[in-house]
């Protein structure tokens, strides 16, 4: 006996046993146990079956012989033998019981999901080919396509655990199912296929998909895609525009729940800014608006002002990485340059997500080209003159080509110290939209010439404005 | 007690023992292939991945180290299981949880489990990198929660609060789970490990591995070692006295290496007879306390082993756990806790935000949960309890939680049941919620009954400790085979413990309820009521 912190020896005497064994199910002490074949099952009644199940699952059966059992009906697969024979299961022998149990007529639906437990390309076939069959089988009694017709049984029980299986293959028929006009057990059983299956599904059709269920009139199916799009990169940017649908209050307050839970990510926006790093009163208001529509910071960094050593950001270690949104309209050397040295700096704070230029965005493009066909049929036709920095170089020019043709306009240089005189194109009724976003020297020359709805910068126009409040809104 | 195993000789413990299994079994040659807890940064790559990377060993086994946990029964949505020290859980955490069963939708619920702990359900492999940085974030962990290693350490749930608490057990439950979950401590036990900490009267906690009943040893309040207990399909013992008393700051230390002697030392060749209790016996009472204090000699040094002393195994513990239902004064004046009983212990994503709203709003913020499947909040001054109390009592609340159940509600506890765990042969938790509302709409009781409920012979609904115990079965009925519950009688919590008897072998559930009915009047006192209610 170690003297170890007892200096006097303990015997059992002296502790109290509390209780005695007791052992309600164990066989008597001397009956060797019975062999593990499927002829000493006891009945599914009986006090010994679930002390033969433990064995079972922790033993080593003859799983050839069970297999057969079950396979010619001398044993019933009920749920308790499945949870001990399970571990047993090879793919091969799993695929057997699947098979056997999807052509068993009197099938007993709550095995469904633990037959399906093993993941393998000839599990999802099974399944796959199952599913189809069942899709295809008419219902007795009643009209095809009608989504209250009862379903079959195995359209309900199998999406999921094809969804388990993440064939990617399987995206197209879930989604068909999810928004097809089925009876909704199946539809949103579909969608829990897609759900379990949801990382091996091409995102950008399944986000289109989800888009579309969360709109849909069934409110089960509309919540579980809600909370589906909750779980894809950028939650924000998919829920965010669903917010204008009418819902009904308990799905608008789930998705208000999904959104809290995704908080927007701090934005610097990154302007041109005036001589000095002097900020445009115009911008700004933006900045200001943008905050409050997004309920989080907003900042504004101006290239005129931009050195270094940045103050450092205040950011949110736990919040979600702060985005720098380059809000300037063409691939200039501020693109092309400063950008890059302005991100390596701000990284040193932190994290760093950073968006390409606006002028590159497609949907910035769109707004654009609708603003220059707006000024268009104002002026009777006539093309849009789009005033821009004189930029050099091929990725410029190609640039400014593609957006002439985009906007069915013409692109025309004007220096900012020396801006093209505005007389010609006025004369030939030309409207003018001068790329930049606020109040510059540019417009500050030209609207003198041509008046203060011609000269306007882009923010002070109510249509782009909205535009791009949008836009930037909706970003994560 | 008898020994299934040949004593070993005595002397200092092998380091061998584990490498006693010459051919590992499949489980245990999972665990040896890793370590669970080194899946953790590779979390995210696998939920973008997709999880048909993982190999069935991964997916079943390893991945409940980060308290991750495959169901066959609902293949591809996982439970989580957390870690709550001694139940403990604040309002901005249980919001966190809630909304991780909320987007889980129609599928997310929460069940409140008899180690004073939450499990998630519902949950699909892409939420888990986002919840577990959630849980970091706001100081949770479900780390090793499940499989074999050291599960939720219990304690007082009225810890802190409690008029009649010998000692605040929340400190001591922390502690013992940072050793038992630090850099010295095994990732690798041979079986699950249960521990628990008494603070009060009515502490009764033999049902675990290890635990430690508050004891008094001349004018010092210490604690009483007991070990060994264990409820399983097959056998079942309470803990009994290792004759030895320590000072409430030596218990994390002592756990720490009795938990290293049985990672060393314990059986790992049959899974059968894995826990605790068959390595005592393997060694013999006397020679396993040996064995514990000579590792806590090399772990802390002789001077803290010699700390520990012997003793006679009296503790304070005297009466069965109290109901800690409705309104009671805390040991702070002018503050009290109301006790919540959730039928059974589910909560769905409403009832966890409204509860972590109702403490922050008019407590101190801080939930605790209890092995009774309810939960308290504490620190409501006597001016929010009004508001509280009339917030409780509206009707969407009352089906979620009630702070005055019926006498055979308010203590009921049961495992999950047949919708979560392939072994569970009944729906013990909707069978017990239609059968106890019924009863309670017949009759009325003198006083509150512990009523127990599980699904199979694992007994993980504790049916040995109710008063009356359930647990679910297969009997011949009318010539069909139908869902039963065997009945017993007779367990005892209070000062002398006692597991229920076997009392019916299968009561179809479809008769379960008028077999309560005549069983509660003829031996409960409990009368029926001239019209139920």
């Amino acid at each position: 006996m170690l003297a170890l912190g007892v200096p006097q020896p303990l015997s059992s005497a002296m502790v109290r046993p509390v209780m005695s064994p007791m052992s309600p199910d164990l066989p008597p002490a001397r009956m060797p146990p019975p062999t593990l074949d499927p002829c000493n099952l006891p009945a599914p009644e009986a006090t010994d079956r679930w002390g033969f199940l433990q064995r079972l699952r922790r033993g080593r059966p003859p799983l050839a012989a069970w297999l057969v059992s079950i396979e010619s009906g001398r044993t019933p697969l009920l749920p308790d033998l499945l949870a001990s024979i399970q571990p047993h299961l090879d793919a091969e022998a799993s695929l057997r019981l699947l098979r056997f149990w999807l052509q068993d007529p009197a099938r007993n639906p709550d095995l469904a999901d633990s037959l399906a437990a093993h993941r393998d390309a000839a599990h999802g076939q099974l399944l796959r080919q199952a599913l189809l069959t069942a899709l295809e089988r008419p219902s007795p009694g009643s009209d095809s396509g009608d989504p209250g017709r009862p379903a079959d049984a195995l359209t309900i029980q199998l999406p999921p655990l094809l969804g388990y299986q993440r064939c990617p293959e399987d995206f197209h028929l879930l989604r068909a199912m999810a928004l097809a006009s089925h009876p909704t057990p199946v539809r949103l059983a579909a969608m829990e296929g897609l759900l379990r299956g949801l990382s091996a599904w091409p995102l950008q059709p399944l986000g289109v998909a989800l888009r579309s269920l969360a709109r849909d009139h069934q409110p089960r199916l509309a919540a579980a895609a809600i909370d589906a799009l909750a779980r894809l990169p950028h939650p924000r940017a998919a829920l965010h525009p669903l917010r204008a649908h009418p819902y009904e209050p308990e799905l608008a307050a789930r998705l208000q729940r999904r959104l809290r839970a995704s908080p927007p990510s701090r934005l610097l926006l990154l302007v041109h800014g005036r001589s000095g790093g002097q900020i445009p009163e115009a911008l700004e208001q933006f900045a200001a608006d943008l905050q409050l529509r997004r309920e989080a910071p907003v900042s504004l960094i101006t290239l005129t002002g931009f050195q270094e050593p940045m103050p450092r950001p205040t950011l949110d270690v736990h919040g979600p990485t702060p985005c720098l949104v380059p809000l300037l309209l063409l691939p200039g050397q501020h693109v092309r340059g400063d950008l890059a040295a302005i991100t390596q700096a701000l990284r040193r704070h932190g994290s760093l997500r950073r968006l390409p230029f606006l002028g590159a965005w497609p949907l910035w493009q769109r707004a654009l080209a609708e603003e220059a066909a707006s000024l268009a049929d104002a002026a009777g036709g006539s093309r849009p003159l789009l005033l821009h920095h004189p930029l050099e170089g091929p990725l410029p020019r190609r640039y400014l080509q593609h957006l002439a043709t985009l906007c069915a306009a013409e692109c025309v240089a004007s220096p900012y110290s020396s801006p093209i005189s505005a007389d010609p194109f006025l004369a030939h009724n030309r409207p003018l939209l001068p790329l930049v976003l606020a109040a510059n020297r540019l417009t500050e020359l030209l609207e003198p010439q041509v008046g203060s709805l011609q000269a306007a910068p882009l923010l002070q126009r109510p249509r782009l404005r909205r535009k791009l409040l949008a836009l930037l809104d909706a970003l994560p | 007690m008898s020994s299934p195993f040949p004593p070993q000789a005595s002397g200092p413990p092998s380091d061998s023992a584990a490498g006693d299994v010459r051919v590992l079994n499949k489980i245990e040659a999972a665990k040896a292939s890793r370590c669970g807890l080194d899946l953790a940064p590779e979390l995210q790559q696998l939920a973008e991945r997709g999880w048909q990377q993982l190999d069935e060993a991964t997916l079943t086994i390893h991945l409940k180290w980060l308290g991750i946990f495959f169901r066959p029964v609902t293949p591809g949505r996982f439970m989580v299981r957390l870690r709550l020290p001694n139940g403990v859980i604040r309002s901005d955490q249980l919001a966190v949880l809630a909304e991780a069963v909320d987007r889980c939708g129609e599928e997310g619920s929460a069940d409140i489990t008899t180690r004073q702990n939450l499990q998630l359900r519902g949950l699909l492999l892409e939420d888990m990198p986002p919840l577990l940085e959630a849980l970091q974030r706001v100081g949770l962990t479900s780390r090793q929660s499940g499989h074999d290693n050291p599960r939720n350490v219990t304690g007082n749930p009225l810890a802190g609060i409690d008029p009649e608490e010998f000692i605040d057990t929340r400190p001591l439950t922390a502690a013992i789970q940072a050793a038992l979950l630090g850099d010295e401590a095994p990732r690798n036990l041979p079986r699950k490990f249960n521990v628990a900490v008494g603070g009060a009267p009515d502490s009764f906690l033999l049902h675990n591995d290890l635990a430690f009943l508050p004891s008094q040893r001349g004018a010092e309040l210490g604690f009483s070692v007991m070990a060994g207990g264990f409820f399983s399909g097959q056998r079942n013992e309470l803990a009994v006295p290792l004759g030895l008393w320590l000072p409430p700051e030596l218990l994390a230390d002592f756990s720490l290496a009795l938990m290293r002697h049985f990672a060393r030392s314990g059986n790992r060749a049959v899974r059968t007879r894995t826990r605790l209790l068959y390595l005592i016996e393997s060694l013999g009472l006397e020679a396993y306390r040996e064995h514990v204090l000579a590792e806590l000699s090399d772990l802390r040094g002789a001077p803290t082993a010699l700390r520990v002393l012997p003793h006679d195994g009296s503790h304070l513990v005297q009466r069965a756990p109290r109901d800690v239902c409705g309104v009671h004064p805390q040991k702070q004046k002018g503050l009290q806790w109301v006790g919540l009983n959730v039928p059974l212990g589910r909560l769905d994503a409403e009832a966890m935000a409204e509860l972590a709203r109702l403490a922050q709003r008019y407590g101190s913020g801080e939930l605790r949960f209890s092995e009774t499947q309810n939960v308290v909040i504490s620190d409501v001054t006597d001016r929010d309890l009004p508001p509280l109390l009339s917030a409780l009592s509206e009707p969407r609340w009352t089906r979620h939680f009630r702070t005055d159940p019926g006498a055979l509600m308010a203590e009921a506890v049961s495992c999950t049941g047949n919708r979560y765990c392939s072994f569970a042969l009944i729906p013990t938790k909707t069978t017990a919620l239609s059968v106890l509302e019924e009863l309670e709409r017949r009759l009325s009781l003198p006083h509150g009954l512990r009523l127990h409920w599980t699904g199979c012979p694992n007994a993980c609904g504790q049916p040995y400790m109710g008063q009356i115990g359930m647990m679910g079965a297969k009997a011949r009925h009318e010539g069909q085979m139908v869902e039963a519950a065997k009945l017993f009688l007779g367990g005892d919590m209070g000062a002398d413990p006692k597991l229920a008897d076997l009392h019916h072998k299968g009561v179809p559930l479809t008769e379960l309820t008028d077999v309560l009915e005549d069983l509660l009047v003829q031996r409960f006192g409990a009368r029926r009521r001239a019209t139920p209610v």
